[in-house]
């Protein structure tokens, strides 16, 4: 077994002010996936486990924080290849797809994505 | 040691010429089956490298081998990323037709003749009963507890540790098995075998045809399954041989049993052979029953309907020591 761990570069996302961001995460290609989510160099984690709507907050007091979202998949039938996406509501761009393939039937992937929240 | 011979020369000295067969017809519902590559079969050929690919450009490469000769096999639903098909859609699906079509083809050539085989299977209908779906999802629940990432004092991502590694594909494992209870399944395949006279695969013609139905239905509440199988196979433009170049329709029910130290399997068998212009049935069962680690109790008892045989050559009962569990 071998974790193969993939990390993105930070990207900006656009909010507007007054409205209400909450993220989802869907692992595709039939595969299960866990994730956790988190403000960095806060120790306090947002949401666990399957990502659905989850709350990250309102525009104006998430603005120039930094949203650490990291995920792992394991494959769960014969398709090597990993789609998993991170999905916002009220951000712009809102929709974030990573993939990869697994060299093993037993590897564990992880992805790594940074999101900085400006108005 | 001494118990084992015993026991070995008691089942010789008792044991009954069994369950004889008509050498024409010796189809077990394995045979039946569906095969993995339906595309290989007809033409009798077991390539020994077959090309898996894995996303268009190499499938449109494995497409251009064949024409040297060669063997591939692809399912075009894994051929490209799928983002919202997730593990819950992938259970839910009652009709995964396109998730599991799957098309295979070889091509060889001989000194006379080149021959292109060409075959597809999907599942019709894959349904699982509910306590199934639920066992399943209450495992995927565990296995996503279990990679939950985790994060260090420096805000570092902790690795996933060896324990939690190795439990989460024990539970991907028990998925596997559950997989293969409480469900009901109704997959079909074709295939079709081409041959030209010539070196060249321009002036191919048809020779010999196949059709495979499955039906299987496994109960989650009990350990029996049942299977269904149905086969059709004819010749064309060549003067078919009884036996495998025949055309025949094959069709057979199977129930089979099993707990820790115990299994049943019985079946039955019925093929109409076109070209010999006869019928055969046939109905076997064999029960095994684990006395130690190393010695299992056999039975069998079979019947062929023929006219050839009469009921006492054909009936027998076997006793066995085996090392390992016997099965049809």
């Amino acid at each position: 077994m071998s974790v193969n761990k993939k990390t993105a570069d930070v990207v900006s996302v656009k909010v507007k002010k007054g409205e209400i961001v909450s993220l989802s995460v869907i692992i595709g290609n039939g595969h299960i996936g866990s994730s956790s989510v988190k403000f960095r160099f806060v120790s306090d984690v947002l949401g666990q486990g399957e990502i659905d709507n989850l709350l990250i907050g309102k525009a104006e007091d998430i603005e120039g924080k930094t949203l650490r979202v990291v995920t792992r998949v394991l494959q769960a039938n014969t398709n090597k290849k990993i789609i998993l996406t991170h999905q916002f509501k009220n951000a712009v761009p809102a929709k974030f797809p990573y993939n990869d393939e697994m060299a093993d039937s037993h590897d564990v992937f992880t992805q790594v994505a940074d999101y900085k929240f400006q108005l | 040691m001494k118990k084992n011979t015993l026991l070995l020369l008691f089942c010789c000295i008792v044991s009954i010429k069994v369950l004889s067969q008509n050498s024409e017809f010796k189809a077990s519902i394995a045979d039946l089956y569906i095969p993995d590559v339906p595309g290989f079969i007809l033409s009798d050929k077991a390539p020994t490298a077959v090309d898996r690919p894995s996303n268009p450009r190499a499938f449109g490469v494995s497409l251009l081998n064949l024409r040297d000769g060669g063997a591939m096999e692809v399912t075009p639903f894994l051929l490209t990323n799928k983002p919202t098909y997730t593990f819950e859609k992938w259970l839910k699906n009652k009709a995964p037709v396109l998730e599991t079509f799957n098309i295979s083809a070889a091509t060889f050539k001989t000194d006379s003749s080149s021959n292109l085989s060409v075959g597809f299977k999907t599942q019709l209908l894959r349904i699982f009963s509910k306590t199934t779906q639920d066992d399943i999802l209450a495992r995927k629940k565990e296995i996503v507890q279990l990679l939950i990432p985790k994060f260090g004092p420096d805000d570092e991502i902790l690795p996933l540790t060896k324990e939690d590694s190795i439990e989460a594909f024990e539970k991907l494992a028990d998925i596997e098995k559950l997989k293969k209870t409480g469900y009901f399944s109704l997959e079909i395949a074709g295939a079709i075998l081409g041959e030209s006279d010539n070196n060249s695969f321009k002036n191919l013609s048809s020779s010999k045809s196949g059709v495979w139905v499955n039906l299987r239905w496994a109960p989650s509440m009990i350990k029996l399954n049942f299977t269904a199988v149905a086969r059709y196979s004819w010749a064309n433009n060549i003067t078919p041989k009884i036996g495998k170049d025949s055309g025949f329709f094959d069709a057979g029910l199977s129930l089979n049993y099993e707990r820790d130290k115990f299994n049943f399997s019985a079946e039955y068998i019925s093929r109409k052979d076109f070209s010999a212009k006869k019928n055969y049935d046939r109905f076997t069962f064999v029960s095994n029953y684990v006395l130690t680690e190393n010695i299992v109790l056999v039975a069998s008892l079979g019947k062929n309907f023929t006219k050839v045989n009469n009921i006492i050559t054909a009936f027998g009962i076997k006793l066995a020591v085996a090392r390992s569990k016997l099965s049809l």
